[in-house]
Order: structure tokens, then C-alpha cells, then sequence
């Protein structure tokens, strides 16, 4: 078994090393703590991390004026609706997680 | 602040009172992405859709979903429902009456296998002024 997960990790990043050329560098801010405000009726969270990975966009698709944007990336544990992602174009926030192998995942994320 | 977020705040109020916190019970509203931790919690949707007595006005029902561990039986589940009346039943908090409570069946919960789900509601209404 541990035998497969280094095989799929060793192609994981031999795929990534292939598309080198294509890939974005950007900043995951992940917010950490979060609970709800009654005094407030809002989110809070304790902190914001950033952590620069990079992404390779393998989708882009645009509805009603909400631009969705499909990123392929070794997997970050805990993303959740909260955080948010910087690329070149501005900050995205994080949608569904669509994919998730435990070494990779398909994260949508949208703006407008 | 119009009636529906008057009467959204008053059941935000409840939760956020030193006593209730004491209880030492998670509570979340609906919508709430974050972490929730081991059960028991609690998620809470303040739906308003009663008749209103006025413009300023609204009545509904308070649904709460009171999660706890699948395999535990139905005694917790039902000592938090007490607990909630004890908090909530009626009380009027703000400008917003509640009035008596029923609790639905527990039943293992769909979209986690772990947890079990028992509903708990609670009319009530809200009185706005009209100017």
C-alpha cells in the first residue's frame, strides 16, 4: 500500500513538472478559527496564513457575470469558503472542492 | 434595522448570553462554513414565515438541529431540547416572544454517518414598532 502512495506521488509530480510552463504561482489565504459573532452576526477567525503554491488552471468558464476558474494543485488540507486565493487577476474566492486524492486536489474558485 | 434582522438578532442575543454559554453547547447558524468540532453542536435556522401582526412585525418558527454522536442513544439529544427551553421557551428576548417548543424523531444524519440529527422548534414572534 505505502509502496502505491509513493508511486502516485512520485507521477503526481512528474505530471506537474511537465506543465511547468503553465503553471501560476499564487497565495491560498487561509483563515483559521473561525466561529460566528452573535454580537456581531458575522464570521470571525483567530488568523490569516498565506501559503504560496503553485496551480495550474485547467478550467475557466463564466455565467450570469460570476467568472469560475478550475485549479488542479497539491492538496491543501482544510480549504473552506472562507478563505480566498490570489492570482495575477485579483483575489478568487474558494468554491467547491471537486477533486480531492489526498495528494492533489480540483479546487473551483469564482469572482464577480 | 428592519423586522427580520430585529428578530435575527433577538435569537442571536439568546446565544450570546453569559447563561447560555455556560452550557457549554456549540451553536451555529445555518450557513456557517467553519469548524464545528466533535458533536454535540447545534445549527440553527430562524425561518420567518408566519403571518405578521404589522408592518413592523413578523412571527415564525426557530428550527434547530441538535447533533450529536450516532450510537450515543437519544438521551443527549433530548437533554439539550431541555436545555434550549430552559432558554428559550417562553422567554421573550429583545422584542421577540417565544412561545412552546417540539422536538421531531432522532435520525442518523444523511450527509455524516457519525451523527445523529434531532430537529427542535420553537414558535415565535416578533414585535416591531410601526411609526
Amino acid at each position: 500500500m505505502a509502496d502505491y502512495a509513493k508511486l502516485i506521488d512520485k507521477q503526481v509530480t512528474n505530471a506537474f513538472k511537465k506543465t511547468v510552463s503553465l503553471q501560476e504561482e499564487v497565495i491560498f489565504n487561509l483563515k483559521k478559527g473561525e466561529s460566528f459573532d452573535f454580537g456581531t452576526g458575522q464570521p470571525s477567525f483567530d488568523s490569516e496564513t498565506p501559503v504560496r503554491v503553485k496551480v495550474l488552471v485547467i478550467k475557466t468558464s463564466s455565467k450570469n457575470e460570476v467568472v469560475k476558474k478550475q485549479l488542479l494543485m497539491e492538496r491543501i488540507a482544510d480549504l473552506d469558503v472562507y478563505d480566498s486565493v490570489t492570482m495575477s487577476s485579483g483575489e478568487w474566492k474558494i468554491g467547491e472542492i471537486l477533486q480531492d486524492t489526498g495528494h492533489n486536489q480540483i479546487v473551483e474558485v469564482s469572482r464577480g | 434595522m428592519g423586522k427580520y434582522s430585529e428578530g435575527l438578532f433577538d435569537v442571536y442575543h439568546v446565544f450570546d448570553t453569559q447563561a447560555y454559554k455556560e452550557e457549554n453547547i456549540k451553536t451555529f447558524p445555518s450557513s456557517f462554513e467553519g469548524d464545528k468540532g466533535a458533536p454535540p453542536f447545534l445549527r440553527f435556522t430562524v425561518v420567518p414565515g408566519g403571518p405578521p401582526l404589522n408592518a413592523a412585525s413578523t412571527s415564525g418558527v426557530l428550527l434547530v438541529e441538535i447533533f450529536t454522536a450516532w450510537g450515543a442513544g437519544p438521551t443527549p439529544a433530548n437533554q439539550i431540547a431541555d436545555i434550549l427551553d430552559k432558554h428559550l421557551q417562553r422567554k421573550t428576548v429583545g422584542r421577540t416572544q417565544f412561545f412552546l417548543s417540539s422536538a421531531d424523531k432522532q435520525e442518523r444524519d444523511k450527509e455524516d454517518k457519525v451523527l445523529a440529527r434531532m430537529f427542535y422548534s420553537i414558535p415565535f414572534a416578533h414585535f416591531g414598532v410601526t411609526i
